[in-house]
């Protein structure tokens, strides 16, 4: 009855988002050319004449009205071209390209680890709801996520990188590391302090508090009762009916944090130095370089709605009450 | 009469934990059930009936304990068994229809799947023997089959508890006991429900405990009654008796405030006072302070339930009862309070 | 004659309406209960005693050069001293006052926008409803860290500007919270009473409808609070933040230069993970309070 009701409503969420993806483009568009300074003397350099300044504003496009501008950059968008890069001189997609799957790698792997680490506590704390165990690890979870990310990460390179010497602490890959499987050994060994810090400071105790919230809401509900009542057994309650309820605001949560896997791990990459978004972003802002900037936006906007849609269908799978919405 | 005997609960006696005291939810409450009678429990919120059922199929919540009592049926004392042994009597036996079907059924769960999977915890059948046997129970209680593939939401009200009786007699249990079961609907709805209840009984010949406190509901569909305040019996009986003869000054002013749609117009009768505190049981009578009737007697030492016939027909809780003392009190209180109306 | 009006429809609503004294009382009792939150609570009390005392506890200031450059903790300097010879206790205890003064500012113009922006659909419903809602989604989208980055980094990093920018972007939770209590609560009896002795909307809104609805705005608000110094030293840690107020977040981005003076890092932190841990505690403990079904055993 309700899978029918399924492909009509991705429709119409995708639909939904396709304006927001439009209001976001023009909104970042507008807000990068009514910032202070002019971008045509920032490209060309502190150095740069008067003529040189303009010949860079000309060959840019920068003296043309604003609609103008923002047509030509829609249209170039549907031709697959972002843009080109001031700063490094290169196409914007490119540059992107270079940097996303390094943050993809970082974010995923991190985030499932402390999706799937943070819910089996969760879940096992809540069905041990009120005793010693479960108040320490609500405790304990809270406090880690009262530290900052970045400086964990500052105290663990003091610690373990410097002190220590057992993990490198920069970057995502040594110089002159060869063939496959080195390379693939190389880049884990250097994955591992920023994972451990994003996963310690973010990603298990939200995950745990969610899930274990989530848990102890629904133990609270009459179908449960209702199910032990019916001679159900207490595992197949808490399997079957418990978690199939309490899975949904976790889904929900995993969606938020998904969404700003692009660019809401910048501190971490920059403790780091992990050549990721994050950094780029970083590097876009400091140096002005407004086609790249533009470039991140859209791109951070798609992941965003990309994600948002992906928690809305998986919730109206989950939840047969959403579908009606 | 005694082979008849489905459920015999004996001096029950169930509390609750709140904080650092202790709520006497249910005190000394015994009662028997037979094959094919519906017993009705009926009190105010708060006298401890709801308990009283929980007790019966040990789902009280993590705060409630029995304290003391037996509840014998088929030879064993449900309330000594394990939770292993417990689960050959839930629902095969014993099932409940819970109050305010509302939130009873999972919401992720089609309803023919959450009936599948509790038949099958108690019996191996393949899924085309349970949907027939869920579609009998649709049909008993009048439910639409094309119903069995809807989602709880899907459903009004009505519909759900119908839903929810069906799952009751999943099983064929041989006593029900039915908490509240019309409770939150209008009266359309509420004849529907009662109209489903009375005709499992009709057909299947099963025992029922109906708990409410709608005392119309109990002149409909009830063959006994047991009245119940601050956790006690306070009154048991025919249904006939209580209604024509109550021998108990609080069954008497419950049968006074409702009006009657046909008699003569009349002054109705509002209790003073509240319920006592259950975490401290007064040590004599429970309804002493309403009672117009009360003496130095009532207060210093609780009645014990007299036995008002000799085969145990008709029982009260009070050193009045029987009298027409019981009757005439709450004329009195009327006629004290004077003509309000007309 | 219309000051009585309103003072015979207010008393009438009073006598019916829920909370008062009797609440707020057993709130706090809740509220204690919960260790940890109360715990939470002498940590922030503690710290705007701190930051009141600053003029006495390091009366040279926090940019006060001292000789010892780059020395580690001594008696001299409990928390070491930076490259430049400032003291570190100074500066974490002057920093105490940014610290709360930027939590309070955002998380308080996060509630003043969210709270409106969240009544107005919750109240009138329908279309507004709908509209409302699509729009926070919309503003839920936006990446908010690098708009934030973005626009201070552009328009200045001035921390005063910085405390909007932040607060601006972070109203949404307040508002979907608000427009969820102003849904439920508009069908209370005590409302529609209200509603029909003809207060004007304005009235009914704020004076019956949030004043019993705030509670989850609160606990949020503490949250918000602890979000708002973290965000801080985020941004002071990038480089972003503003160099006319050592923060404790500045102070971290200057231990980020000089990565083998530990102390550098480690009480800046630790200020930081305690206020936040506090406020959070607080925030966990409001909610806790307000909503009965997450408390107790059964």
């Amino acid at each position: 009855m309700s899978v029918g009701r399924l492909p009509r409503y991705v429709v119409r969420r995708v639909l939904q988002f396709v304006p927001v993806i439009l209001a976001v483009l023009i909104f970042n568009f507008v807000l990068i050319k009514i910032a202070p300074g002019d971008p045509a003397l920032t490209m060309a350099g502190e150095w740069a004449t008067k003529e040189q300044v303009e010949l860079v504003r000309q060959k840019w496009g920068l003296d043309q009205p604003l609609m103008t501008q923002l047509l030509r950059y829609l249209g170039n968008l549907l031709g697959g071209d972002l843009g080109f890069s001031y700063h490094y001189h290169m196409p914007v997609l490119d540059v992107i390209m270079l940097r996303l799957p390094k943050t993809l790698l970082l974010v995923l792997t991190s985030m499932i680890m402390g999706i799937v680490l943070g819910t089996l506590i969760g879940v096992y704390s809540a069905s041990r709801y009120g005793t010693r165990l479960d108040l320490v690890a609500s405790v304990l979870s809270l406090a880690f996520y009262s530290i900052p990310v970045f400086w964990l990460g500052l105290l663990l390179i003091i610690v373990f990188g410097l002190n220590l010497k057992l993990f490198p602490y920069t970057g995502y890959i040594s110089f002159g590391v060869k063939g496959a499987f080195s390379v693939v050994v190389d880049v884990l060994w250097h994955m591992v302090m920023p994972s451990v810090t994003l996963m310690a400071c973010l990603y298990i105790p939200v995950f745990l508090r969610i899930s274990r919230a989530s848990v102890v809401e629904v133990m609270k509900e009459d179908y449960i009762t209702t199910a032990r009542a019916a001679g159900l057994g207490e595992r197949a309650v808490f399997m079957r009916h418990a978690l199939r309820n309490a899975i949904v605001p976790v889904v929900q949560m995993v969606g938020i944090w998904m969404s700003q896997a692009l660019t809401g791990v910048v501190l971490t990459e920059t403790v780091f130095s992990w050549p990721g978004m994050g950094t780029l972003m970083y590097t876009a802002i400091i140096m002005r370089d407004y086609p790249l900037l533009m470039g991140i936006f859209l791109i951070t906007a798609v992941w965003v709605v990309l994600t948002f849609l992906a928690v809305d269908v998986a919730t109206a799978y989950l939840d047969p009450r959403v579908t009606y919405e | 009469m005694e082979d008849r005997l489905l459920l015999d609960l004996q001096k029950l006696e169930t509390r609750y934990s709140v904080g650092r005291a202790d709520v006497h939810a249910v005190r000394d409450v015994s009662l028997k059930v037979h094959r094919g009678e519906t017993l009705g429990l009926v009190g105010e919120s708060g006298c401890g009936k709801s308990t009283l059922g929980y007790s019966i199929l040990r789902i009280l919540p993590e705060n409630g304990r029995i304290v003391n009592g037996h509840c014998l049926m088929e030879g064993s004392d449900l309330l000594s068994l394990s939770e292993d042994e417990l689960v050959n009597y839930r629902w095969s036996k014993l099932s409940m229809i819970f109050q305010g079907a509302m939130n009873a059924l999972n919401p992720v769960l089609r309803v023919d799947d959450i009936l599948y999977e509790i038949l099958r915890a108690h019996k191996d059948v393949s899924r085309a023997e349970a949907m027939e046997r869920i579609k009998e129970l649709f049909d008993l209680v009048g439910l639409a089959r094309d119903h069995m593939t809807s989602y709880a939401h899907e459903l009004s009200g009505g519909m759900r508890q119908r839903v929810v009786i069906a799952m009751s007699l999943l099983c064929n249990p041989s006593l029900i006991i039915a908490d509240e079961p019309t409770t939150a609907f209008d009266v359309v709805v509420q004849d529907q429900i009662l109209a489903a209840l009375e005709g499992i009984q009709d057909k299947l010949g099963i025992g029922m405990m109906l708990i409410t406190h709608d005392i119309a509901v109990i002149a409909e569909t009830c063959d006994r009654v047991a009245v119940m305040y601050a956790g006690q019996i306070v009154e048991q009986s025919s249904t006939e008796a209580i209604f024509h003869a109550p021998a108990h000054p609080y069954t008497a002013a419950m049968l006074n405030s409702f009006p009657s749609v046909r008699g003569p117009a009349r002054c109705l009768v509002s209790l003073r006072g509240a319920p006592p505190d259950l975490t401290n049981p007064p040590l004599g009578c429970a309804f002493a302070p309403r009672c117009p009737l009360a003496v130095e007697q009532c207060r210093e030492a609780n009645p014990p339930l007299e036995d008002l016939t000799t085969d145990a027909q008709h029982l009260a809780r009070c050193y009045f009862a029987g009298s027409d003392a019981v009757t005439e009190a709450w004329s009195a209180e009327e006629s004290q309070t004077g003509g309000a109306g007309g | 004659m219309a000051a009585q009006v309103d003072q015979v429809q207010s008393q009438f609503v009073e006598s019916i309406a829920p909370g008062g004294m009797g609440r707020t009382r057993s709130f706090w009792r809740v509220f204690a209960e919960k260790k940890t939150a109360l715990f939470g609570l002498v940590v922030m009390l503690l710290a705007i005693a701190v930051a009141l005392a600053a003029p006495l506890l390091a009366p040279q200031g926090p940019t006060h050069l001292y000789d010892a450059l780059l020395s580690p903790p001594s008696s001299q300097h409990p928390f070491g001293t930076d490259p430049l010879g400032r003291d570190v206790m100074s500066g974490i205890v002057w920093g105490t006052r940014i610290s709360l003064l930027f939590a309070v500012g955002v998380a308080g113009l996060s509630l003043l926008i969210g709270v409106l922006l969240g009544a107005i659909p919750g109240y009138y419903g329908g279309r507004v409803d709908d509209l409302f809602s699509r729009f926070f989604e919309v503003f839920l989208m936006i990446p908010r860290f690098f708009l934030i980055i973005l626009v201070v980094a552009v328009f200045g990093q001035n921390i005063i500007f910085t405390a909007i920018v932040v607060g601006m972007t972070s109203w949404v939770t307040n508002a979907r919270l608000t427009r969820a209590q102003v849904l439920t609560i508009k069908e209370r009896t005590f409302v529609k009473a209200s509603m029909a002795t003809g207060a004007s909307h304005a009235r009914v809104l704020f004076r019956h409808i949030l004043p019993n609805g705030l509670y989850p705005v609160i606990a949020n608000s503490s949250l918000e609070m602890a979000g708002a110094i973290i965000i801080e030293a985020a941004l002071s840690f990038l480089g972003l933040g503003d160099s006319n107020h050592l923060s404790w977040g500045q102070l971290l981005f200057s231990a980020q230069l000089h990565i083998h003076s530990w102390w550098l890092a480690l009480f800046p932190g630790l200020a930081i993970t305690l206020l936040v841990f506090a406020f959070n505690l607080i925030g966990d403990g409001i909610s806790y309070a307000f909503n009965p079904r997450l408390r107790g055993r059964g």
